[in-house]
């Protein structure tokens, strides 16, 4: 640079950064320092806009003024509440206007302006696009109040929405404020439809937290009567604080405004108000009133339900409409797949049946393929996948059984044998969904239709027959299973394959009912006969051994059943036909012998496995998979890694809550296996507030005579047990026990437990004849069905040898204790901490008694 | 700013001698200057004017407690001082709320917490990252020129004054060296 050049550029950078020129005229090869420059300029600029700004006076005309407060020029009133009004203020430092709430003057306890100010400073770190954005809050010239932002637009109305798609969009948005309040132990207090505007741009903001800001105890009763009572939870009238639950309830009831018109309870004053929710006198939603989506409507309800602990919090609220509002998409999907599902079925139908006629069947093939290579081109694209059989990830194949089966009525009434093998087709799907008593439908229909048609022998009957037996089976009814399977054998004659499935599930059943003989005289002359994998016509052989392996489980025999397992492994290897799918399952089922033997490590191993395999067959967006994972966690669990098990547990809740659902059983069996890992991990807290929400929801989704609902009830049961809080243990085992008889049966390895937890609690109530009463009924069912060496028998064991020992029973409790230690050191050995705890208590026993 | 009353380095002695009246002083003259200067460096959420206003003060009065340990010799140094203290408590603040805001980020994608201050806003992070690089580059004196100049708005003869320089065309060239400088490392 030339010493002109110097003296330039000395002044030019100030001027530029002053704004004294542009220097456009400045050459090429300085035009980069320019342009710094002029950045520099522009941060001058801004600190000058932000400095200027601030000065009060600056920016407004002071006519426009009403009154200054603090930094803000207050021009209008645009409202009033029940704890202060509101202006129009300009605000100089953000340099626009924004809404001024002041607390009025009778309002201005100490205390009151105090919390009122931490509170509001409290709402200024609330940032989320649905709240009202506060900016500050302070006290000038005696008078509290908040800044916020102004909002441009109305109270949100009726008319306004009548969609779905609208009051999905508006509950989403307040579910997501709801959230970001709750999250930072904050209420709002006051949710209603003229607490809620929307913008102009269509953006929903919850405001107002006029309610909540006076949700200190001393201003709790103040705080009532002048809300909103229609929108006020029950319990807020039973003297209890406001709390995220009531707001819950409160956008319920809004919700149930906007789409239904009506309040939850018909009341015209607070004495009516009162009088309703003491009586329960609720007006739900019915399931598809409005001609809203069900689950909609449901959720409304479950928001405004009497009890708060019942409702939903407001993630889980985001949550369920993350869910219904997907509903649609996956809706399209399931149409789709199932449309090629069905032509799938009939295609297989119509070339395995001899007995329809060709040129017709043929022509109706030809058309159905090109509907369906139009369905896969239309999947292909919506899907972005290659396979038009991989594409059952995230498809519902209930919803495609359930259209196949209107196709099937519409269709096919003319041409009844192959209606006939679509519905077992159907049946056999719905069994595979374990939804059995739907397969029943179908099966016994087809049943109908082939025994007007073919004659009692014929093998496409037995087969109808063979499958109404698994279903029986799979609904634990054993009896009928068994007399189908029975008079399938009579009538198989040369039918081998179907002879040997029909003696294959009759072993299924014994083995369920506890006759694991007559199971192994079954299953053994048919393993024996241990065909050639590589020219094996059927799987019968790897089915046995999976019923076998089962058997030896049952029986604690946990050698026999390893060495079964691995048979089965090593033969469906070798079978050309085999499904990755069994061969998976297959290792599984290792994976837990080997576990339940200890051998944990080696069970890692294979888990691991499956769960690869799981991946490659599933893909990790599918609950296949996360089965497969939770299945993995229990080993971890076992090994003694329970922190690692908990973490994959979690993310199995969450992968299942978005995949699957947030009330599928599925998700509800995860959440309940993790709050018992909470447990296991000390946290039981955690774990206790996990088992009661899950059971809430397994009771709203599934019916409270449901396997998961008692499982968990039982599982509370035994926490509370444990936590030595045992009346309210027996309080729930004596309710859970009596919908478990009713429902499984007296003698149902659940009902049994369920009892089992009872007897405990009662024993440490010191009811100890009424606890050992129990444990004498129940000791001997379990070990008949289900031998002294399983885990549940040797579990109701140690409680009654526990229960004797509180009672001081000693002789009984010496007996009892020496059989348990035979039983556990046949299973557990010698060296596990339990047996060697209980050959200490018997040593102990023995030196005290002399003995 | 101050040129009125007693300089800067006056006043700041005879608060190192412990003098309420020099300290009461002080906090008039520079902490309305040092709010402004705040509340465009702070984020959106975290610019409620009476929290500011406290923050500013606090690090005031604990430049003030820590004068032993440091000795400006005019105003302009003093000021980058303030400067530094508050950026850093600003920081601070903003990283204390960005931990917290993130709870919120994992339950729902749509909640956003605003981080930008006015001034980011104004003229883009990205660039205002760059010019506290280079600011923190520079040597001390031409750091303090850019700071007054540039974020206070202090004119030629304030500046003149707060850093000791003889006349206000000196502090012009001196101020217009250092922007180049700047310029030349952002």
């Amino acid at each position: 640079m030339t010493g002109d050049e110097k003296n330039k550029w000395d002044r030019l950078a100030s001027d530029i950064v002053d704004g004294h020129t542009t220097a456009d005229e400045i050459s090429d090869e300085r035009i980069e320092l320019v342009d710094k420059l002029k950045q520099i300029a522009s941060i001058a600029n801004a600190f000058k806009t932000q400095n200027q700004g601030h000065q009060v006076g600056v920016q407004t005309e002071p006519k426009s003024i009403l009154f200054t407060w603090g930094h803000l020029q207050v021009k209008e009133k645009v409202g009033e509440g029940s704890y202060g009004e509101v202006f129009r203020a300009y605000d100089a430092v953000l340099d626009r206007d924004v809404a001024l709430k002041l607390l009025k003057h009778d309002k201005l306890a100490p205390y009151q302006s105090r919390a009122f100010l931490q509170e509001a400073r409290h709402l200024g770190k609330v940032r989320n696009r649905h709240v009202l954005a506060v900016h500050g809050a302070s006290v000038n010239d005696g008078r509290a109040g908040l800044w916020s932002d102004l909002i441009e637009g109305h109270t949100i109305k009726t008319k306004q929405f009548t969609h779905t798609d609208d009051l999905l969009h508006l509950l989403k948005s307040i579910s997501h404020a709801l959230v970001a309040i709750h999250e930072i132990g904050l209420i709002h207090g006051d949710i209603k439809p003229n607490n809620v505007m929307q913008d102009a741009k269509g953006r929903i903001i919850l405001m107002d937290f006029g309610a909540g800001l006076q949700s200190q105890p001393e201003q709790k009763s103040s705080g009532f009567l002048k809300g909103t009572p229609l929108f006020m939870a029950p319990e807020l009238f039973n003297d209890q604080p406001l709390s995220a639950a009531s707001d819950v309830y409160a956008l319920g009831t809004m919700m149930l405004v906007l789409m239904a018109d009506r309040y939850p309870i018909d009341a015209s004053n607070l004495a009516d108000i009162k009088y309703a929710h003491k009586n329960h006198q609720q007006h739900l939603l019915k399931p598809s009133e409005h001609g809203h989506p069900k689950a909609l409507n449901s959720l409304v309800n479950q928001m405004i339900d009497t009890n708060p602990n019942k409702r939903p919090t407001a993630v889980e609220i985001s949550e369920q409409i993350d869910w219904i509002s997907n509903a649609p998409q996956r809706r399209q999907k399931n149409m789709a797949l199932a449309v090629i599902f069905s032509l799938l079925i009939l295609g297989i139908t119509f070339t395995s049946l001899g007995f329809y006629r060709a040129d017709k069947a043929q022509k109706l093939i030809a058309t159905e393929k090109q509907k369906t290579d139009a369905v896969n081109e239309f999947l292909g694209n919506m899907l972005n996948l290659t396979s038009a059989l991989g594409r059952g990830r995230d498809a519902k194949v209930v919803d495609m059984l359930a259209i196949a089966e209107n196709q099937v009525n519409e269709q096919y009434t003319d041409h009844p044998l192959a209606k006939a093998a679509i519905l077992d087709a159907l049946g056999s799907s719905y069994n595979s969904l374990e939804m059995s008593e739907k397969s029943l439908e179908q099966l016994n229909e087809s049943h109908l239709i082939k025994s007007q048609l073919l004659n009692e022998n014929h093998p496409e009957l037995l087969e109808t027959q063979l499958m109404l037996a698994l279903s029986h089976h799979k609904l634990r009814d054993f009896d009928q299973s068994t007399q189908l399977n029975r008079q399938v054998i009579e009538r198989a004659g040369s039918h081998r394959k179907i002879n040997e499935l029909a003696n294959i599930r009759l072993a299924g059943n014994h083995n369920e009912m506890g006759q694991y003989d007559d199971a192994l005289q079954l299953l053994l002359p048919i393993i024996e006969l241990n065909p050639d994998p590589y020219t094996a016509t059927n799987n019968n052989h790897f089915l046995a051994l999976m019923v076998l392996t089962n058997v030896y489980t049952k029986q604690s025999n946990y050698s026999a059943a390893e060495h079964t397992a691995k048979q089965m492994i090593a033969w469906l290897n070798d079978y050309p036909d085999a499904l990755l799918l069994n061969i998976n399952i297959a290792n599984t089922w290792l994976a837990e012998i080997l576990s339940k033997q200890g051998r944990n490590q080696e069970a890692e191993v294979i888990s691991k496995q499956a769960l690869a395999v799981s991946e490659k067959i599933y893909g990790k967006q599918n609950h296949g998979f996360i089965i497969s994972l939770v299945n993995h966690s229990a080993i971890l669990y076992e090994l003694g890694r329970s922190e690692e098990a908990n973490t994959i547990q979690q993310e199995s809740l969450v992968l299942a809550k978005s995949i699957i659902g947030p009330n599928d059983i599925i998700t509800l069996t995860i959440a309940s296996n993790l709050a018992n890992s909470h447990v296991s991990l000390g946290q039981f807290d955690a774990g206790e507030q996990l088992m009661r929400d899950t059971l809430i929801k397994a009771k709203q989704s599934l019916g409270e005579n449901e396997i998961l609902t008692f499982q968990l009830e039982y599982n509370l049961a035994e926490l509370l047990n444990n936590l030595g809080r045992p009346d309210e243990a027996e309080e729930l085992a004596r309710v859970t026990n009596q919908k478990m008889a009713a429902t499984l049966g007296e003698t149902h390895l659940y009902t049994l437990l369920s009892n089992d937890n009872l007897a405990v609690s009662l024993s440490q109530q010191k009811q100890f004849a009424a606890a050992i009463e129990i444990h004498q009924y129940l000791l001997p069912i379990i070990q008949k069905h289900h031998t002294p060496l399983s885990p549940y028998a040797i579990l109701a064991h140690q409680h009654y040898v526990d229960t004797l020992l509180s009672a001081a029973q000693t002789n009984i409790a010496k007996q009892e204790l020496e059989s348990l230690i035979k039983y556990q050191t046949e299973t557990l050995g010698a060296d596990h901490n339990d047996t060697r705890q209980n050959i200490n208590v018997l040593k102990k026993l023995s030196l005290n008694t002399g003995n | 700013m101050t040129e009125n009353h007693e300089s800067t380095a006056t006043l700041l002695a005879r608060v190192r001698r412990g003098d309420e009246g020099a300290r009461d002083h002080l906090c008039a003259v520079y902490l309305p200057l040092l709010q402004k200067w705040a509340h465009g460096r702070l984020p959106e959420y975290a610019r409620d004017l009476a929290e500011t206003d406290d923050m500013v003060q606090a690090s005031l009065l604990k430049a003030l407690d820590k004068l032993d340990s440091f000795s400006p010799m005019h105003e302009g140094a003093f000021l980058a001082y303030l400067r530094k203290i508050l950026l850093n408590k600003i920081r601070d603040e903003i990283r204390r709320f960005s931990l917290h805001g993130n709870q919120y980020q994992s339950i729902s994608d749509s909640v956003t917490v605003q981080n930008e201050s006015a001034l980011d806003q104004a003229v883009g992070a990205e660039i205002i990252d760059k010019y506290e690089q280079a600011l923190l580059k520079m040597n001390e004196q031409a750091r303090e020129a850019v700071i007054l100049r540039v974020e206070f708005g202090f004119s030629y003869p304030e500046i003149a004054t707060a850093m000791n320089f003889a006349t206000a065309n000196t502090a012009r060239m001196k101020v217009s060296r250092a922007l180049q400088n700047l310029a030349e490392m952002m």
